[in-house]
C-alpha cells in the first residue's frame, strides 16, 4: 500500500496520472452539469413561498458546500506537508487555496442574490453569510501568505500551519457567529435543512453538487500540474515535456 | 514565580526588561486604542446617548485593533538580530519561549488596555457591573489574543506587508472573542450577569493556552529555515 | 575508526528556488578544520546553515556523529553556529543576553557569562547596553558562545568580521585550542588567518 502511494507521490508519476484522470472526468462533469441544470431550472417545481427565485440555491448550496470541502482537502494536504514533508501535498495545498476562495466568493454572491427577494436587501448579517465571509478572509490570508514568502517550500509549510490553525478556529467562528446571530435576528429563514424537501428539488441539488465537485477536481488537478512543473523545472522529464509541447504547437 | 517553568520566566523577564528600556513601545498600543475610540464620535450620528449605548462594543473593537497591531513587534527584533536562531540552536524549548513571549506581550499591551478601559468606561457613564465585566473580558480576551496572535506573528515575521498581513490573518480568528466580549459587556450594561459569555471566553483562553504555544514553536522553526 | 564529527553526502541546496550548491560531499573528523571559500553567492552561508540544521538540503544527507541532522532537536552541546548576525538583543547588556541564553539552553553551559566576557576582554562593557557597543565588541559577545558551551563542531560564518588585531589573534587561539581538544571547525571567511593545524580549503563555485 505504502509502495503504491509512494510511487504516485512521485511528482512525475502523479503528473501523468492526473492527466489521465482529468480526461476521464470531463464527460461526467459535463453530464452532471447539464442534468443538474435541467433539473434545477426546469424540472424542479416552483417553490411554495419563494417562487422561481429559490433556484439560485442550486448554485449557492453546492458553492457553500465546496468552500468547506476544499478546506477539508487543504487540511489533509497541510498534515502531509508538516508531518511527512511530502512535496506533492505542498503543491496540492497551494492549488486548492484560490479555488476554495472562489467557491466561497460564489457562495457569498449567490447567497446575497438569493437574499434580495427574501429579505429586501443585498446583504444581511445572517449567520451563514457572515461565516462564509469570515471564511473568505481566511482563504485570502492563506493566499496572501503564499505570496509573501519567497521560498516556495517554506511558504507551503507556513501556509500548512496557518491552515491548521484556521481549522481549529473555523468551528469556533461558526458557532460564535451562529450564537451572535440568534441574539440579533431570531431564527434565520433557512430553506436548506427544511425537514421535507421534495425529491424533485433534492435530486438536482445533489447532481449539481457532484458537478461542482468534479469541476473542482479537474481545475485543481490542472493547477497541481502547473505546480509540479514548477517544482521539478530543472529535471529532464519536465524539460522534455516542455520542448515536446512547444514542438507540437509549432506543427 | 516558581509557578512557571524557568524558560517562561526568563523569556517574560527578557521581554519586559527590553521593553521598559524603550518605554515608548508601551504607550503606542494605548495611544492607538484611545485614538481609535476618539474616531467614533466623529463618525456616528450625533444622536444623544447613542455613543454611550454602543460604548462597550466600540471599546472592545478599539482594543482588538490596538492589540492586533502590537503583535507585529513580538518576534521582529529577535528575527532581525538573529537572536531567534541563537535561541533555537541552543536547544531552548520553543514552546515555553512562545508562552513567555505571549505572557510578556500581554503584560505590555493587553493588560494596560484592559485596565485603561475602566476609567474610560466610567467617563462614558457605564455602570459598575459593566465596567468590571469589560475589564475582565478584555483581560481574558487579550490574553487569548497574545497566545494565538504569537503563532501568527511568528509565522509572518519579517515579511513584506508585515503589519497588515498579520492583522488580516488574525482578525478572523479574533472575531469570536469580539462577539462574546462585547456581548458580555452589553448584557452587563442591561444588568444581566453574562455567565455564558464569560465561560466561553474562559474556554477559548484555555484552548489557546494548550494549542497556541505549539503552533508558535512550529512557526518559529518553519520561518528560521 | 570513530565516526566523523560531520559527514556531508551529495547535498544540493537552494535559496528561494535558485540552486546555490550542487552535489557537495565532504566530511570533517576531530581535529580537522575546513575553510569554505568562494565569491559572494557561492553558497557558503547556505551550507553552514544546512550543517547547523536550520535548513534541509534538497537532496543528500547531513549527519553529525552518525545521526542525520534535522531529525534531532537542537542542543547546545552538539554544534555551535556563529552566523552573520550577532544574535544579541540591543536593549539588553551583553551579560543579560548571555545569562538569558544560559538559563534557556539545554544542556546548560559549562561556563557562565561573567567569566566568559572577562576572558574576551569585555569585563568593563559587561553591563553596557548592547546598542552602545562597537561592531567589534558585539562580534566578540557573539563569539562568547564558543566558550560558554562545549560542542565538538563549530560552524563559523565570517567570524573575523570587525575584529581588531588582538581579538582576531584571540579567536585564532580559541580555534587552535578547540582543535587540540579534538573538536572540528568549518568556517567560511574571505580573510586570511593563522592556524596551527592544516586548513583544508574548499573553493565553491557560483552556480548560474
Amino acid at each position: 500500500m505504502m509502495n503504491f502511494l509512494h510511487k504516485y507521490a512521485s511528482l512525475q508519476n502523479f503528473y501523468f496520472l492526473s492527466l489521465r484522470l482529468s480526461r476521464w472526468l470531463v464527460l461526467p462533469f459535463v453530464f452532471t452539469l447539464v442534468y443538474g441544470l435541467i433539473g434545477a431550472l426546469w424540472i424542479a417545481p416552483q417553490d411554495y413561498q419563494q417562487g422561481e427565485s429559490f433556484r439560485i440555491m442550486y448554485v449557492h448550496v453546492p458553492s457553500a458546500w465546496l468552500s468547506m470541502f476544499v478546506y477539508m482537502n487543504m487540511i489533509g494536504a497541510a498534515v502531509f506537508t508538516l508531518i511527512w514533508r511530502v512535496k506533492l501535498s505542498e503543491i496540492v495545498l497551494r492549488a486548492c487555496a484560490p479555488l476554495g476562495a472562489i467557491f466561497t466568493f460564489l457562495a457569498l454572491v449567490t447567497g446575497s442574490i438569493w437574499g434580495k427577494p427574501m429579505w429586501g436587501t443585498w446583504w444581511v448579517w445572517d449567520a451563514r453569510l457572515t461565516s462564509e465571509l469570515l471564511l473568505l478572509f481566511i482563504y485570502f490570508g492563506i493566499i496572501a501568505l503564499f505570496h509573501a514568502i519567497e521560498d516556495r517550500r517554506m511558504a507551503a509549510k507556513a501556509c500548512a500551519l496557518l491552515t491548521l490553525v484556521g481549522a481549529v478556529n473555523i468551528p469556533i467562528i461558526h458557532y460564535s457567529v451562529q450564537w451572535w446571530s440568534t441574539l440579533h435576528q431570531g431564527p434565520t429563514v433557512s430553506k436548506i435543512g427544511a425537514p421535507s424537501i421534495h425529491l424533485d428539488m433534492l435530486i438536482p441539488l445533489i447532481v449539481m453538487s457532484i458537478a461542482f465537485t468534479l469541476y473542482f477536481i479537474i481545475m485543481c488537478l490542472a493547477r497541481i500540474r502547473i505546480g509540479i512543473r514548477e517544482y521539478d523545472k530543472n529535471s529532464n522529464w519536465v524539460k522534455n515535456l516542455v520542448t515536446s509541447t512547444l514542438q507540437k504547437g509549432h506543427n | 514565580m516558581t509557578l512557571f517553568p524557568r524558560t517562561v520566566n526568563e523569556t517574560t523577564s527578557r521581554e519586559l526588561r527590553k521593553t521598559f528600556r524603550n518605554p515608548s513601545e508601551i504607550f503606542y498600543p494605548l495611544i492607538f486604542f484611545v485614538l481609535v475610540l476618539t474616531m467614533f464620535p466623529f463618525a456616528i450620528p450625533p444622536v444623544p446617548g447613542l455613543f454611550n449605548s454602543i460604548a462597550s462594543g466600540i471599546l472592545w473593537t478599539a482594543a482588538l485593533l490596538a492589540i492586533s497591531l502590537s503583535l507585529e513587534t513580538l518576534f521582529k527584533a529577535d528575527y532581525r538580530s538573529g537572536a531567534l536562531e541563537v535561541i533555537h540552536l541552543s536547544g531552548a524549548d520553543l514552546v515555553l519561549v512562545g508562552v513567555g513571549k505571549s505572557l510578556g506581550h500581554w503584560i505590555i499591551s493587553g493588560l494596560p488596555i484592559a485596565l485603561l478601559a475602566f476609567p474610560i468606561g466610567w467617563a462614558l457613564d457605564l455602570n459598575f457591573l459593566t465596567l468590571w465585566v469589560l475589564v475582565l473580558t478584555l483581560m481574558l480576551g487579550s490574553a487569548t489574543m497574545s497566545l494565538t496572535g504569537a503563532s501568527i506573528s511568528a509565522l509572518t515575521v519579517g515579511l513584506r506587508g508585515g503589519g497588515f498581513l498579520l492583522v488580516m490573518l488574525t482578525l478572523p480568528f479574533f472575531v469570536p472573542l469580539l462577539i462574546f466580549g462585547s456581548s458580555a459587556a452589553t448584557n452587563a450594561s442591561l444588568g444581566i450577569v453574562p455567565e455564558a459569555e464569560l465561560y466561553f471566553l474562559g474556554g477559548m483562553f484555555v484552548l489557546s493556552l494548550t494549542v497556541a504555544p505549539w503552533a508558535t514553536a512550529h512557526a518559529i522553526r518553519i520561518r528560521l529555515g | 575508526m570513530s565516526k566523523p564529527i560531520l559527514e556531508v553526502t551529495n547535498i544540493s541546496l537552494s535559496r528561494a528556488q535558485n540552486l546555490v550548491v550542487r552535489d557537495l560531499s565532504f566530511s570533517v573528523s576531530s581535529g580537522e578544520i575546513i575553510q569554505l571559500s568562494g565569491s559572494n553567492g557561492s553558497g557558503k552561508t547556505t551550507i553552514l546553515r544546512a550543517l547547523a540544521g536550520l535548513i534541509m538540503p534538497d537532496n543528500g544527507r547531513v549527519a553529525r556523529l552518525g545521526e542525520k541532522v534535522g531529525n534531532t532537536t537542537p542542543s547546545s552541546n552538539s554544534v555551535i553556529y556563529i552566523g552573520h548576525r550577532h544574535g544579541l538583543e540591543e536593549n539588553l547588556s551583553p551579560l543579560e543576553n548571555l545569562n538569558f541564553l544560559s538559563q534557556v539552553s539545554t544542556p546548560s553551559p559549562i561556563r557562565d557569562g561573567v567569566s566568559v566576557l572577562g576572558t574576551l576582554g569585555l569585563k568593563t562593557s559587561m553591563h553596557v547596553l548592547t546598542t552602545r557597543l562597537s561592531a567589534g565588541q558585539k562580534q566578540r559577545v557573539s563569539l562568547a558562545r564558543l566558550l560558554m558551551f562545549d560542542a565538538p563542531l563549530w560552524l563559523l560564518d565570517e567570524p573575523f568580521t570587525a575584529l581588531d588585531t588582538s581579538s582576531k589573534k584571540q579567536l585564532e587561539n580559541m580555534i587552535d585550542a578547540h582543535l587540540d581538544r579534538k573538536g572540528a571547525v568549518v568556517l567560511a571567511t574571505h580573510q586570511t588567518f593563522n592556524c596551527k593545524s592544516q586548513v583544508i580549503n574548499y573553493s565553491l563555485p557560483v552556480i548560474v
